[in-house]
């Protein structure tokens, strides 16, 4: 049933009506057939399919829009934080946007800030979709003023969230530049973010309204910006804090200079209690209500996705500081193309506890307790030696406490990574890459090896090969294999691979989820139109 | 219907329907500049030239080697006339580190931020990278990912565009 509905509404879609506006959309499915992995003891499931597909399409004539989301599950991938096997049209909404006012009603997402307090989003290679179902209202009286109004309540899967939140965004831009690139901007904007959900429980003074307040303010001209937001939470006993009663306190601070070729960025983040979700028996990655992303550096290799962090909502305190510089062209070490070197380092603590209780504590609020949670300390470069050879070089050293990232009793992990990367365009649209990757530690699995090697023929064709090999562990040896290829036309790419996926954290973005050990078939495709 | 069967025949229909482009029109939504202020969609097109879209991220090293890539074809000026627009779509997470990061690289392309996704959300830009070129108000090309090379015929198509668009 679902197929014959899929088609002739890509077909349609296709269709630009002219002066009656247009149709745009897209449809992504991934699918993976499980087999048998007595090597991995990857457990096989009853339905040796999973399948997730999503059909988005969008009208727009003028200042209006309405749009749907089609999903179908025929199961859900193994691994995804809900097992569903159903097919439903779960997102549709009604927009009128207009400089001044907007109107949306239905589904959407939105933001407040930079999402500590409020955030609504989709990401489906975590399985995460927390869209409101509601209203959305923006207003602009000025040029310098906008207010966004929000009542809803949240996606939870196929159904909706328990809890309703009522939201009110402000930002007043006191300095706007009159152009881009000169004189300075400032702005300052606050939150007031409240979840409803009914108590049924025994405790009489159990309030069932938690409400969050934020302030912020953001400043930047041609060579410097700052920015700040701190956030405070009311009580808020849910099943993923443990019922902890501590009062949610969040701060950010950023701070970045840029000038000539070189630019440094610096972030201090504090948390205590906030975790923030429309449902308080609610945990992992479902109903949040807000955006906690690790602040550490999002890594593209294979072996640097072992050890991830995972940011601890209910206390850390630490941060990142980045600098970016390029060696010049034409010069003794930048050669004819220059080079390019990206330094980052950031370190995260267990808050400085001085009285604790099975349900609160008490801490100093800019003190660092004496439990590291993480540290890593990366090194990246990047030269254009020819106009056909390119290399580049990483080397990062990881502090990872895996009991407090993953749960359970383990030792802390020291490890050093060091990858090397070449890339040969032998011809006009053809390359060559390969990648050389180490990673080094006594603790948990030992050593890891892995390679990469991709050729490709642009625009259509690449094909790849790799591999991760815990040679190191004293127990198990497993080779992590992976091979396959894509076709790419325009906004279309069908990808197939077989190979095996190792267990652990699955990160984007900062935020993660464990995943099973898995063997089999991938094939994926995404068309836009 | 046996579900196999099932998803390899939805699989390849959608594939032999999706060889077409539309024609679209622009989505009338605000994105914000390197500044943070927010400005009309519609007033970042240059309407006099071709205009190219890249939606990437500081962490997207695709991205990266496709602006780079880039950057060197407008140094050696190998495109006739046209304006390239590079939306960041970095989250929370790394939207900070969206300045620092271009002025290290020299880039002389402008820079916007969705750090909402709203805009990519808008376009249908699943993955990153993902470029889109418009001309005369209306997109005329769009293409996902980038593997080396990818910008000769982006070029290519520009180049066409302007030809076809000054005979």
């Amino acid at each position: 049933m679902f197929f014959y509905i899929l088609l002739p509404v890509s077909l349609l879609a296709q269709i630009d009506l002219g002066k009656y506006g247009n149709i745009t959309g897209s449809f992504e499915t991934n699918n993976q057939l499980y087999v048998r992995d007595l090597k991995t003891n990857a457990v096989l499931p009853q339905d040796r399919i999973g399948s997730n597909n999503y059909l988005k399409a969008d009208y727009r004539f003028q200042k209006i829009s309405m749009g749907m989301q089609y999903e179908a599950y025929l199961p859900s991938i193994e691994g995804y934080p809900f097992f569903l096997n159903d097919a439903k049209l779960i997102q549709k909404y009604f927009s009128y946007q207009d400089t001044k006012f907007g109107l949306t009603v239905g589904n959407f997402y939105e933001q407040f800030g930079s999402g500590l307090v409020f955030r609504s989003w989709e990401n489906r290679q975590l399985g995460i979709n927390n869209a409101m179902e509601g209203i959305n209202i923006r207003i602009s009286p000025t040029n310098n003023f906008d207010l966004k109004i929000i009542y809803g309540k949240q996606r939870k899967n196929f159904e909706k969230s328990d809890g309703t939140i009522r939201a009110i965004d402000a930002n007043y831009q006191i300095v706007k530049p009159a152009e881009m690139n000169h004189e300075k901007s400032l702005s300052v904007g606050a939150s007031f973010v409240s979840r409803y959900q009914q108590y049924t429980g025994p405790n009489p003074a159990f309030k069932p309204t938690v409400n969050a307040l934020s302030g912020r303010v953001n400043y930047a001209d041609v060579t410097t910006n700052f920015s700040a937001e701190y956030i405070i939470k009311s009580k808020d006993e849910h099943t993923a804090n443990q019922q902890n009663t501590n009062t949610g306190k969040a701060l950010l601070v950023n701070y970045g200079l840029t000038k000539n070729n070189v630019g440094f960025n610096i972030n201090l983040r504090r948390l205590e209690n906030m975790g923030f979700r429309t449902d308080r028996n609610a945990d992992q990655s479902l109903l949040l209500i807000n955006y906690i992303p690790a602040l550490t550096k999002q890594q593209e290799y294979y072996l640097s996705n072992i050890y991830v962090y995972n940011a601890q909502a209910l206390g850390e305190i630490g941060g990142q500081a980045d600098l970016f510089f390029n060696i010049p062209k034409n010069t003794k070490l930048g050669g004819k193309y220059g080079m390019s070197i990206a330094f980052n380092y950031a370190r995260y603590h267990a808050l400085q506890i001085i009285a604790q209780t099975p349900t609160s504590f008490e801490s100093k609020f800019l003190g660092a307790g004496k439990q590291l949670y993480y540290s890593d300390i990366n090194l990246n470069v990047k030269k254009k030696h020819t106009a056909k050879f390119t290399s580049s070089y990483l080397l990062q050293h990881i502090y990872y406490n895996k009991s407090v990232v993953e749960g359970g009793n383990y030792e802390n992990i020291k490890s050093t990574i060091v990858v090397a990367e070449v890339l040969y365009k032998y011809a006009t649209k053809k390359a060559f890459r390969t990648e050389l990757q180490h990673l080094f530690t006594k603790q948990d699995k030992g050593n890891w090896f892995g390679i990469l090697a991709e050729w490709s023929y642009a625009p259509h064709f690449s094909i790849f090969a790799s591999d991760m090999y815990n040679y190191g562990d004293e127990n198990k040896q497993i080779h992590y294999y992976n091979a396959g290829g894509s076709y790419t036309t325009g906004p279309h790419k069908l990808l197939v691979s077989y190979g095996r996926q190792r267990a652990g954290l699955i990160c984007v973005g900062g935020v993660c989820r464990l995943v099973p050990a898995a063997t089999g078939l991938n094939l994926s495709f995404t068309s836009s139109f | 219907m046996n579900l196999n069967y099932k998803s390899a025949l939805l699989s390849f229909s959608l594939f032999v329907s999706a060889s077409a482009y539309s024609q679209s029109l622009l989505p009338n939504i605000p994105v914000v500049n390197s500044k943070g202020i927010s400005v009309p969609f519609k007033s970042i097109i240059d309407t006099n030239r071709v205009t190219v879209i890249s939606f990437w991220a500081t962490w997207c090293v695709p991205c990266i080697n496709e602006l780079d890539a880039l950057q060197e074809k407008i140094d050696e000026g190998k495109a006739t006339s046209f304006k390239l627009i590079a939306i960041s779509t970095d989250e929370a997470r790394t939207v900070q580190k969206v300045r620092p990061m271009v002025k290290s690289k020299g880039w002389t392309f402008d820079i916007y931020l969705d750090e909402s996704n709203e805009i990519k959300r808008a376009f249908n830009a699943i993955n990153i990278p993902y470029v889109i070129v418009i001309s005369k108000g209306k997109i005329v090309y769009q293409k996902t990912g980038y593997t080396p090379g990818d910008e000769e015929v982006l070029i290519e198509k520009i180049n066409q565009l302007n030809v076809s668009d000054n005979p």
